[in-house]
């Protein structure tokens, strides 16, 4: 990166004039020469796609179409701009959005008006040089290896303490994505002990929630929300921490509170959407839909769940019509396979209330055929979505054969278990369901031991082998990858090294740690294939 | 009933629309700020014969920008709008910071000012709440001094004391004896409305740690025996 201001390429986004001359000025006498300048979000996208920016001075209020948060995180998502840029959010106000989280789409820094020359420049210098410090952080990060990353952060905070804060909340960050929750909580838990610190104590409630101890996890972020000093995180894990408990009616609540702090998020409108229709307050949540997927209008980042609940409602209403437009809208925006599959459940039922039977069966067959293709990365949600789409056609079996796939990929699973079982009840299929998933479980099980029994017996290949084939049939099985990457470990060290092996543990290892993070075995048996390599 | 409800929802809009035009005032005055400091910084490369009351305008406008912030602070603290964030921060790139605002007024009427800060000092505080009482209380000295300010920042029993000291006449006995907090009447003084300190005091108030509260004095003396304004914060 330019490491001063004078071959820095600047980028000024703003969409008053007057500011952007006046920014400009200021970043001219601080030394910059190279400055270019946009009015709007769309322009300063096309901007960054042709040229590579090492800062960018954005405003957050750009007018109509996208804010400066939509223009940063498509500038990330698309990577139009790298790590070694400079993002400065510049406000007129300190908002609830501007309090830094563990998020990813975050600016380096946010500044306030008014500004001047003196304070733009004296911000750019440290910003630029805390860049430089942290480099080898960032290159680890690309890397994926956070155990690397983690070390660099420690090595800085020696060197200057006073980068200690950020320097704690990225270790926090990366030792949650290593998945090593008992580090993140005792880092939180030694930081806790000294000063009661919002951000901690949002990272804790977010571990406890992250491990299921979600009594916990209210208990935590309610001090923090009652303390006055929560970030919009705060809301966000407690929201999900309520819903997990089963209490709708507070996270309702709770994300309505959110909104009212910071009423521009789509995401946020979407999940009160779903808790209103779940209350059973359809007005409220046919509102939350539609204001989701006007604010998330301009986002990357926008999903079609807004609109899949949006047309569930319509169609409940007799309004099938709109819902298939909508979908129709998915299909041409969205154009992925999870996006047409989410369709294609959703049309089902609208052609069915529209009485059109021929039309609803062929895009049933559509939906299947995606979910074929999708495989593992089909979600429990879409799955049942499908077995439900299968059952109101009058398919039973094929619903059943579905539905015993999901519990074998599930069977040790307390979560997805429920969930289904709150299915068949409201199938009225209790009796049958209790049966498809004790079949499910004990054929996983029995799959298990043989292998279990196989390696005892000194068989390790031939278990292997069995684990490898239950694994090809049941690849969202976290408990069947992580003993076949046991016992691969096993074999490693009973044989020594061999690179294909090595190559496949980990890649059985990473897939389990995905499937469910944190699990300690999981991470005992990543740290024991680490000292293999290195050994 | 009705009657009593009708006059309260309309108070409330008005709240409200007040919060948002205070926020497009300062736009307005973030605008009206940078073009005179830049208009300033021009008279002064081309030497040209600049009228004292330029400096008198930019400081009536960070005046203003200061009230506004403070209203607005106070309207959304008081309705939970507010985010505190109370964080580490690298007390000394804070204070920085606050010189580098009011660098142009201070170098326009010739004041000096002297910053006292370690290098590796750290504390918790929210950033822009602290930065908003500090304004005010630069912007107050640099309009009472005569020529010398002084910022400092050091532990002091466990606390972060923060002085913003002059070498101006200082404060009338009325506002150095009786509690700040309790002084909500308004007060002429200084062509303050009392505003500046009810904010900072709600400043201080805000910071809590263990049981501990932050607190605001102001005295006069420190080194230049004129007035101090002290911020401590646990």
């Amino acid at each position: 990166m330019a490491m001063n201001l004078k071959d820095a390429q600047v980028l000024i986004i703003d969409d008053f004039d007057g500011m952007c001359k006046m920014l400009r000025e200021f970043i001219r006498a601080a030394g910059a020469q190279r400055i270019d300048t946009a009015n709007n979000g769309k322009d300063a996208v096309t901007a960054m796609t042709k040229r590579k920016y090492d800062i960018v001075l954005c405003d957050y209020n750009l007018g109509e179409g996208k804010n400066g948060q939509q223009v940063l995180e498509e500038a990330k998502v698309r990577e139009l701009i790298g790590y070694a840029t400079v993002w400065i959010m510049i406000t007129a106000e300190k908002t609830m959005d501007m309090v830094m989280g563990a998020a990813e789409y975050e600016p380096d820094d946010y500044l306030l008006k008014p500004i001047n020359e003196e304070l733009l420049k004296g911000r750019l210098e440290r910003l630029i040089s805390k860049k430089w410090a942290l480099q080898d952080v960032e290159k680890a990060v690309k890397r994926k290896d956070f155990g690397k990353a983690v070390a660099k952060c420690d090595e800085l905070m020696k060197l200057d303490p006073t980068m200690a804060q950020d320097l704690l909340r990225l270790k926090a960050r990366f030792l949650l994505a290593k998945g090593d929750y008992p580090a993140v909580k005792s880092l939180y838990e030694s930081l806790l002990s000294v000063r009661s610190i919002s951000w901690a104590k949002t990272g804790l409630g977010k571990v406890y929630f992250l491990a299921g101890e979600y009594l916990k996890a209210k208990d935590i972020l309610s001090e923090v929300l009652e303390e006055n000093s929560s970030s919009l995180e705060t809301y966000d894990w407690l929201v999900k921490t309520y819903q997990a408990l089963g209490d709708n009616e507070q996270a309702q609540a709770l994300i309505s509170q959110a909104l009212a702090l910071s009423p521009n998020s789509g995401p946020r409108h979407k999940v009160l959407g779903e808790l209103a229709n779940v209350n059973g307050d359809k007005a409220m949540a046919e509102s939350a839909y539609r204001k989701s997927i006007k604010l998330a209008e301009h986002s990357i980042l926008k999903t079609p769940d807004a609109y899949t609940g949006l047309a569930q409602l319509c169609t409940e209403k007799g309004q099938a019509q709109e819902a298939l437009n909508l979908m129709a809208d998915v299909r041409k925006t969205f154009n992925d396979p999870v996006s047409t599959l989410q369709a294609a459940i959703t049309e089902v039922a609208a052609y069915q209330k529209l009485g059109n039977a021929e039309q609803a069966k062929t895009t049933l067959h559509e939906a299947e055929r995606q979910l074929k293709g999708l495989g593992a990365k089909a979600s429990v949600q879409e799955n049942l979505a499908l077995a439900n789409a299968m059952l109101s056609l009058g398919d039973k079996d094929k619903a059943l054969m579905l539905l015993s796939q999901v519990a074998k990929n599930n069977h040790d699973s307390p979560a997805v278990l429920e969930r289904m079982d709150k299915f068949f009840k409201q199938a009225d299929l209790q009796e049958e369901g209790k049966n498809l998933v004790q079949a499910s479980k004990d054929e996983v099980i029995a799959i298990n031991n043989q292998g279990v029994v196989l390696a005892q017996e000194g068989k390790l290949e031939e278990a292997i082998e069995l684990l490898r084939q239950a694994v090809g049939q049941l690849p969202n099985n976290f408990r069947i990858r992580l003993n076949l990457a046991g016992m691969l470990l096993k074999r490693l060290q009973e044989s020594g090294k061999e690179d294909a092996l090595l190559y496949e543990t980990r890649k059985e290892l990473e897939r389990a740690n995905a499937l469910r993070p944190g699990d300690a075995k999981c991470l005992e048996y990543l740290q024991l294939l680490d000292r293999l390599i290195t050994a | 009933m009705e009657q009593h409800n009708k006059p309260e929802t309309e108070s409330f809009a008005f709240a409200d629309f007040l919060a948002l035009s205070v926020h497009d005032m300062k736009n307005s005055l973030g605008m009206l700020i940078g073009a005179l400091e830049q208009t300033i910084k021009e008279a002064q490369v081309s030497a040209s014969p600049l009228s004292p009351q330029l400096g008198q305008m930019e400081y009536e406008a960070k005046r203003l920008n200061n009230n506004l912030l403070q209203l607005l602070c106070i309207y959304k603290i008081s309705n939970r709008l507010y985010p505190v964030d109370i964080q580490e921060h690298p007390v000394r790139a804070v204070l920085e910071e606050i010189v580098m605002q009011n660098r142009p007024l201070l170098d326009f009427r010739n004041i000096r000012l002297e910053l006292d800060c370690q290098n590796d000092s750290v504390w918790y505080f929210d950033k822009e709440l602290l930065s908003g009482a500090l304004n005010n209380a630069l912007n107050n000295s640099i309009q009472h001094t005569a020529d010398q300010l002084r910022l400092v920042a050091r532990e002091v029993d466990g606390q972060l004391e923060i002085r913003v000291e002059d070498n101006g006449g200082g404060y009338p006995a009325s506002l150095l004896h009786g509690s700040l907090a309790a002084n909500k009447s308004i007060n002429y003084y200084r062509g303050s409305t009392g505003l500046g300190m009810y904010f900072s005091v709600m400043v201080a108030n805000l910071h809590q740690n263990n049981g501990h509260g932050g607190s605001l004095t102001v005295e006069n003396g420190g080194a230049f025996g004129g007035g101090c304004f002290v911020l401590r914060l646990p």
